[in-house]
């Protein structure tokens, strides 16, 4: 019974997918967000960068599903080179 | 008398209090715990935003002259409302919008005559073979709207745009997050670190095109765009032979707010881009400031197709510079309810088997 319902659910899912992709070939009309094609050559001047590390929320996922609300457990504070931000962490120094 | 700061918090917008157990600021709202330093540093951030300035001027139009105004007609439908301008060398019959006859009404006084135009690049001839291309490869769509022939009545207009240019300097925060997933015997400890992050520059738009016709969807007509403005001419009335021009109902002042809103979401989008090493990005606050902004009155070709399928109406276009063609085509629920009942019952039956075969 048990197989039949997931095999059921995975259908319905693909099922779902296939023919609301096909659906989707007969919308063209969308209005447009952005004016990206409007853009002035070499316009783009971005001259102010900065970033810093300011709160962290957690989460518990047990069995593959979050569980629960998310408790927050933060500590603010700058990252310093190599600090908070780790390998690979986004680089973490204001003005930079 | 000392002033009282009171400072937000970043993660919820509370109201932020010192903790003396904790030695840190403390949020009572989420418990969020932060470094003075950080608070302080946030707070001069936010201080640095002033409010969006964002405003055009507009670049004086002229009005038709006399002579110009002999040689047009304007035709407006009984039906729709619809205004349409044609030459002298041109008929109007029906109107582009509904199909109903259109009637002479007068001249063009009082209007502001277009500053430039783009003249049509692809015929009817393109625009027929753009339709036909349009329904070709469309499983769900009705055989028998296929087969019903509208094709001939597909007309060039010409729409009226507001072109919009605009410096647009300023800054943008965005809240980046990182996750860091650290894994225990029964469970996962998802860690997601926030990052206030500023972006500060400038940006500049040239001919940002807002249509300026009521009867005309809008959104219709930004699925046609791009259109490229370097090929646009200064206008003259010899452009519009053999075609019909829309008369413009809502003036540059009513346009405005729509290309403020397409150039802010580029610049927050360029300054976007540049933020990168972080798991998601959301803007947060924004301090823009429009500058050597002005407008343009053109007309742009399009071709427009409208027609009713039971009892619907479906208006289809194709930008006759580019020969873009776009249109929302309607559903055959028939097919489309066959379609998900035998992918439904296709993959179940090979789910099924696949599991029994996988033991279980």
């Amino acid at each position: 019974m048990e197989t039949l319902l997931i095999s059921c659910a995975v259908g319905l899912v693909i099922a779902f997918v296939v023919s609301f992709s096909f659906r989707a070939q007969l919308k063209s009309v969308h209005f447009q967000n952005e004016a990206s094609s409007y853009l002035r050559e070499d316009s783009v001047n971005v001259d102010e960068r900065s970033e810093y590390y300011t709160y962290s929320t957690r989460s518990v996922r047990s069995n593959g599903n979050v569980s629960g609300k998310n408790t927050i457990n933060a500590h603010g504070g700058f990252d310093g080179p190599g600090g908070f931000g780790g390998p690979g962490g986004p680089g973490g120094s204001i003005g930079f | 008398m000392s002033e009282l700061k009171e400072y937000k918090c970043p993660c919820c917008g509370g109201g932020i209090e010192w903790n003396a157990k904790a030695q840190k600021m403390k949020c009572p709202y989420c418990d969020t715990e932060f470094e003075p330093e950080t608070l302080l540093q946030y707070d001069k951030d936010l201080s640095k935003l002033e409010d969006d300035d964002l405003t055009f001027e507009n670049e004086a139009n002229a009005g038709w002259s006399e002579e110009e105004q002999n040689k047009m007609n304007l035709y407006v439908c009984q039906s729709c409302g619809g205004e349409v301008i044609a030459d002298n060398t041109t008929s109007a019959s029906s109107c582009p919008y509904c199909g109903n006859p259109v009637i002479m009404k007068g001249n063009l006084s009082g209007d502001l005559k277009p500053d430039y135009v783009i003249p049509f690049k692809y015929d009817k001839k393109a625009a027929k073979a753009g339709y036909q291309k349009h329904l070709s490869g469309k499983f769900l769509l009705p055989k028998v709207f296929k087969d019903e022939n509208h094709i001939d009545e597909i007309k060039g207009v010409y729409i009226p745009f507001w072109l919009f240019d605009s410096d647009v300097s300023g800054n943008v925060i965005f809240d980046a997050t990182k996750e860091i997933v650290h894994h225990r015997e029964e469970e996962d400890i998802i860690e997601t670190k926030h990052y206030n992050v500023i972006r500060g520059g400038s940006v500049s738009f040239d001919n940002v095109p807002v249509d300026g016709s009521t009867k005309m969807d809008d959104a219709l007509m930004e699925s046609i765009e791009p259109f490229e403005f370097k090929e646009a001419v200064p206008f003259q009335t010899a452009y519009l032979s053999g075609f019909l021009a829309d008369r413009y109902d809502v003036d540059s002042e009513a346009s405005k707010k729509r290309a403020r809103e397409r150039i802010i979401e580029s610049t927050i989008s360029e300054f976007k881009d540049t933020v990168t090493g972080f798991d998601s990005v959301t803007t947060k606050d924004t301090s823009l400031k429009f500058s050597k902004g002005n407008v343009k009155y053109a007309l742009y070709p399009a071709w427009i197709l409208n027609t009713t399928w039971q009892g619907k109406k479906f208006t289809f276009a194709m930008n006759g510079q580019t020969g873009k063609f776009v249109g929302d085509l309607p559903t055959d629920k028939t097919k489309f309810g066959g379609l998900f009942g035998v992918t439904f019952v296709a993959i179940t039956i090979i789910m099924y088997i696949l599991l029994k075969l996988m033991g279980m």
